[in-house]
């Protein structure tokens, strides 16, 4: 059964899951095959999912107006922007501040320190939410309990990036619990901050106490979804819960992990500005010195719109790229992609 | 005979009649503005009111927080209200919804992006528009004024003349004026009311007194002198916790130890030695101050943890009795501890002290000096305007005696009256009923708390600074010589700025990281020349070249 | 062997709650500290370091004075309006979208997939959409807080993927018995996925209460300002003065402290309480073993 729902997922017709009339109709369209081109294939699928089509309209037509009608302004970044003459009027530069950029001396540490941080998130940060989600899921006969948890854990999630850091920053200082559990185990007190090597430490584990929260909904919601047949059918096979939660469970939230991993990797090259701003050092630069702030560091000597439109849209290409590779990839190793 | 000559003095009456309508109709014509009939003469002073039919005028101006406090929109403001009454003009302000910088530049640009440019605009031309005042007026976005204020400005022409400082800064290289600035003159009423220190300081340094006085010490004054006061904090415990807690000198931040290499002649970015241009970070002077501030750091005399220390963490350190010494603003910082600590503890003294020289030099001072010409800020007025002449002679108003007085100190009667000749503020701004401070209750009826286009009187500082704590510092503080300051207004060509920026973000990117790493040990004094060198190869020498560019342009202004 | 493992998951099982019981309480700390500060007491608040559990000296004048400003109802009001219109629009809307891009045999449907999500990565940025907002007659409306926003790619790729996860034998019955496209989405597809819809309302109306930025670009009309903006005009203001009329010597930083944290607790209180109303919906299997067969 699993090879058949997966595949259908990709709308995929095998002989496993049409039903007869559909084998019916597929032999009648082999048959009058005479008009097989693209465009009458098209005209056929227009008439036969019109009402698909139509409910599609208002969706379409909100992305077509709201998002790619303005879609000429990602131009700036090739141009020198200039308010009064609008983005059409002003001046074509062609590549001059991508070339600015790529030169800066320090393009390199910027670039490595933001995919750094990126990647550390993603190899701690990814899996978090849903061992959380599983973990809850485990949780059996106090309902309360778990429902207490699943209420405490998303809260951080809404306390202002301000706030948090300086939590932080009051932990992580000398005088600051971390330092005194630290002391208590004989250890020296250091300034937790002011070391370039834990920076990226306390900057995931951070995220990880604000987001590990929130981010397990999807995942509580996905195995909502679970057909409880399976853990019954399962339980009478004598598989205890480890076995279960490796042949039902993951399996079953296993297309919202994939296409939430998809996704994440095509928000590689975003890491976010306000918590490195309140959380980075000059003595720490060189770990957590990243795009967004070396940019906006630059934005204070020179207002230039267009430069920062041309390094979100380096940005934005590097993340699309790795958002196509992983799909891509998530393609052909399984059945779940986003197209 | 009469009838002849009536004739001929009829047609020739009607010539000259015919010819001097005709001249006057072509010479309105090649006239750009419209109003008024002095459009030849300049004007010797603004007429009241300025115009005839009241007109409304409409200005983009950030709100202060002050203001934004109690009020929803600057024409709740007394002064503006009464300039209302006198001008006949009508302003209409726009306010950003938002008061940080960031959101504020968001909003400017989408105001000209979108065309609908107001006639009065207030903003930072240097700082916050790409490229310029230059190419603000390239762009067509305001005007260059130089016409206007000529004809339609008596009084800033007045004012620009009596200070060769303030003419230079309101002016782009070539000479064009773009900006009505936020300025302050030389205090007018100093032959009424002389005092000591006309002028206002901002920032200083600032000390534990009754520690100094317990330990006998005096005021420290060079390098040498800290030392010793600073030792002596650590050691002699004046906090009489006996905890040993005391932390000599506790910066806030970074920025706050950048400060002491100013001890060293040079300020931490570009400053000029006479003529020439020179860039702090990158002299050998910079090694010495390192080097003695790397000494202080390792014997326990700087706050270890200075580089993190944000506002929170500064207050802690200073309310809970244990920092010595610390640089500062004059309200923020210093107005606020004495009356903070004053209440906890009334044995509690603070002053300041002179700026720290290295023994044998003088004393440098590198903040703006007393006839500040708000550097790049101001009122613009608009390209699109159509009233600008009206704008001028309105924003003049401000720069007239009467104008200066009733921008600064409000409404005689309400919120100032003249004693002898020279305005006190009311106790109804000094000892506000209601619980305001100074500053909240004077933004009800002026712009004397934050300025916006007019020439302020430093006479309002004084009576700001209400605390006797306060006037004297600025007496200490101004002991700093002002010769190596940059001046404001200083700005490189459109074409120089953008390689300026690039060079000068990677440059204090290494600079800051170095500074910090020196001081704490965990980079050697060493590596100086590696440092040098690599400064050099970021292009620094490329950027002082520019900016001394930028500095012989103003110069000749 | 089933001993040993009933043991063996005993022992898990208690360990697991230890470790949810440490995890909720270090995620509930800050949330915490905020509500304990906002009730404490400015000046020891001010030289206070390290945990903060309990407020410091029980004092709310922070809220007495937030609540006495006339601006908070206005931005309640306004947000509460902002936050149903728009989620309804944005739950109608995505469900649309989800719903046609999860069907299969629907030749367009993955180039307008990869149109829809290339629109995550390359947007024309502030000023052009700034410029449409205009044109489109929005500007200073409610519609420029909604319409721009209403479909969130992300949520919509979420959506996708649980409506595709629907058995499709149930689709293929009710065609049988002739039921059209509409009639699915309605009758059967969003009955069964009434998790992941409480997900969206969550996830939307959430946006839309944290959310300032538009406001305070597209919006003139102060008595139209969503609650985030009037907290961030009173957080930037460095002495809230409206406020604490009346603490002439004290601290201003101190109370504006203060007013900081009561005005979070404010923001952020009732979307809290949004939660645990949805939470039920996440409920496992309640539904879906329901409706089969």
């Amino acid at each position: 059964m699993p090879a058949a729902r997966i595949s259908s997922l990709k709308g995929e017709r095998t002989m496993e899951n049409m039903t007869v009339s559909e084998a019916a109709h597929a032999r009648s369209v082999y048959q009058t095959k005479k008009q097989s081109g693209i465009v009458h294939r098209l005209r056929r699928d227009l008439y036969k999912n019109r009402i698909i089509y139509f409910m599609a309209l208002p969706v379409i037509a909100y992305y077509i107006i709201f998002q790619y009608i303005p879609m000429y302004g990602a131009s700036i970044a090739f141009k020198d922007f200039s308010p009064m003459k609008g983005i059409w009027g002003s001046t074509w530069v062609g590549m001059q501040h991508f070339t600015e950029f790529f030169n800066d001396v320090y393009f390199g540490r910027i670039l490595t320190n933001t995919l750094l941080i990126s990647i550390y998130n993603i190899i701690f940060g990814f899996p978090a939410p849903i061992i959380l989600a599983l973990l809850l899921n485990e949780v059996r006969k106090n309902d309360v309990f778990k429902r207490f948890v699943q209420s405490v854990t998303y809260l951080p999630h809404f306390i202002s990036v301000l706030v948090l850091c300086g939590l932080i920053v009051d932990f992580t200082a000398r005088n600051g619990i971390i330092n005194d559990l630290l002391a208590f185990m004989g250890l020296e007190r250091i300034t937790m901050l002011l070391e370039p090597g834990l920076f990226r430490t306390i900057y995931v584990s951070s995220n990880i106490w604000q987001e590990v929260g929130w981010g397990s909904i999807i995942y509580l919601a996905a195995l909502a979804g679970i057909d409880q047949d399976l853990y019954e059918a399962a339980t009478i096979d004598g598989a205890g819960r480890f076995k279960q939660m490796l042949h039902v469970t993951l399996p079953g939230i296993m297309p919202t992990i994939i296409i939430l991993f998809i996704l994440r990797m095509g928000s590689m090259m975003n890491v976010g500005f306000d918590k490195i701003f309140l959380l980075y050092n000059p003595v720490t630069y060189e770990t957590s010195d990243v795009i967004s702030t070396y940019v906006y560091r630059k934005g204070i000597l020179e207002a230039n719109y267009s430069f920062s439109a041309a390094v979100g849209l380096f940005n934005s290409v590097i993340n699309f790229v790795l958002l196509v590779a992983t799909n891509k990839i998530s393609k052909k190793v399984n059945e779940t992609s986003l197209w | 005979m009469k009838g002849k000559l009536g004739m001929v003095s009829a047609l020739s009456l009607s010539v000259v009649l015919l010819a001097s309508v005709l001249t006057g109709c072509t010479s309105n014509a090649t006239k750009q503005t419209s109003t008024s009939e002095k459009n030849e003469a300049s004007l010797s002073s603004i007429p009241l009111p300025i115009v005839n039919k009241p007109i409304t005028l409409k200005m983009f101006v950030p709100m202060d927080a002050k203001v934004a406090a109690t009020m929803k929109n600057y024409n709740e403001i007394a002064v503006f209200k009464e300039l209302e009454k006198r001008t006949g003009i009508h302003i209409e302000f726009i306010h950003p919804a938002s008061m940080d910088g960031a959101a504020i530049k968001e909003q400017f640009n989408l105001m000209v992006a979108s065309g609908d440019l107001p006639d009065l605009i207030y903003y930072n031309w240097i700082n916050d528009y790409n490229g310029g005042p230059n190419k603000a007026i390239k762009d067509g976005v305001i005007l260059p004024l130089n016409d206007l204020v000529d004809k339609y400005s008596p009084n800033l022409k007045a004012f620009m003349n009596s200070d060769p400082k303030a003419n230079k800064q309101l002016r782009t290289d070539d000479g064009t004026i773009y900006v009505y600035p936020e300025a302050q003159s030389p205090n007018q009423y100093a032959k009424v009311n002389p005092n000591p220190n006309p002028a206002f300081q901002t920032f200083g340094w600032q000390i534990r007194q009754d520690w100094l006085e317990k330990l006998n010490l005096k005021s420290p004054e060079t390098i040498d002198d800290w030392y010793e006061v600073l030792k002596a904090f650590k050691t002699k415990n004046p906090s009489g916790s006996g905890k040993n807690d005391e932390i000599p000198l506790a910066p806030k931040g970074a920025g706050d130890l950048q400060n002491w290499v100013r001890a060293w002649g040079i300020n931490y970015g570009f400053y000029h030695d006479g003529d020439k241009v020179k860039y702090g970070p990158y002299t050998p002077e910079y090694k010495d101050a390192l080097t003695t501030l790397a000494k202080w750091y390792k014997e326990g005399l700087i706050d270890p943890d200075f580089g993190i220390t944000d506002a929170k963490q500064f207050d802690t350190k200073v309310m809970g009795n244990r920092a010595g010494s610390w640089t500062g603003s004059t309200s923020g910082t210093f107005g606020r501890f004495v009356q903070l600590m004053k209440a906890k503890d009334p044995s509690v003294k603070l002053s300041g002290t002179v700026p720290p020289y290295v023994k044998g030099t003088k004393s440098y001072n590198f903040n703006v000096d007393e006839i500040k010409v708000a550097s790049g800020g101001g009122v613009a007025i608009s390209a699109k305007s159509k009233y600008a002449k009206e704008a001028a002679m309105w924003l003049d108003y401000g720069y007239s005696p009467e104008g200066s007085l009733l921008n600064t100190f409000g409404i005689e009667g309400e919120s100032y009256k003249m004693v002898n000749g020279s305005p006190q503020l009311l106790p109804e701004i000094t000892n506000n009923p209601k619980g305001l401070s100074i500053d909240e209750a004077l933004s009800k009826y002026s712009r004397g708390s934050g300025g916006l286009a007019f020439v302020m009187t430093p006479e309002i500082w004084q009576q700001r600074m209400a605390l006797p704590e306060q006037q004297q510092i600025i007496g200490l503080w101004k002991a700093g010589s002002y010769d190596r300051t940059m001046p404001p207004g200083v700005t490189p060509t459109i074409e120089e700025s953008t390689k300026m920026a690039s060079i000068i973000s990677a440059v204090n990117t290494y600079r800051d990281e170095i500074f910090s790493k020196m001081i704490m040990g965990q980079v050697p004094i060493s590596e100086f020349d590696n440092y040098m060198s690599k400064l050099k190869g970021m292009g620094i020498e490329d950027a002082i070249k520019i900016q001394q560019a930028a500095y012989d342009r103003y110069m000749a202004r | 062997m089933n001993l040993k493992r009933s043991k063996a998951e005993a022992i898990f099982g208690f360990f697991n709650i230890c470790f949810l019981l440490f995890l909720a309480l270090i995620t509930l700390y800050p949330f915490l500290y905020v509500t304990m500060a906002s009730l404490s007491n400015p000046s020891s608040l001010a030289s206070h370091s390290g945990l903060l559990l309990w407020p410091l000296g029980f004092n709310v004048d922070g809220y007495i004075s937030v609540f006495k400003n006339p601006n908070i109802i206005t931005g309640y009001t306004n947000t509460l309006i902002y936050v149903v219109v728009g989620t309804s629009i944005n739950v109608i809307i995505t469900s649309l979208g989800a719903y046609v891009l999860s069907r299969k045999g629907v030749m367009l449907r993955d180039s307008i997939m990869m149109m829809i999500v290339f629109t995550m990565f390359f947007s024309g940025g502030l000023i052009p959409n700034y410029l449409l907002v205009k044109s489109l007659g929005m500007f200073d409306t409610m519609w420029a807080l909604i319409l721009p926003g209403a479909i969130s790619t992300y949520n919509l790729i979420i959506m996708r993927t649980s409506f595709a996860a629907i058995p499709d034998s149930l689709e293929e019955s009710a065609r049988i018995d002739g039921a059209n496209d509409l009639t699915i989405l309605f009758r059967i597809v969003l009955s069964l996925s009434q998790a992941v819809i409480a997900v969206m309302i969550l996830f939307y109306a959430v946006a839309h209460w944290n959310s300032w930025f538009s406001a305070m670009i597209y919006l003139r009309d102060r008595g139209a300002y969503p609650l985030q903006l009037f907290l961030r005009e009173i957080l930037i203001n460095s002495s809230t003065d409206s406020m604490i009329t009346g603490s002439g010597g004290s601290d201003k930083e101190a109370v504006s402290e203060i007013i900081k944290y009561c005005t979070i607790v404010i923001a952020t209180l009732p979307i809290i309480a949004v939660y645990p109303f949805l939470q039920k919906y996440f409920t496992k299997g309640v539904l879906v073993g329901a409706v089969k067969g």
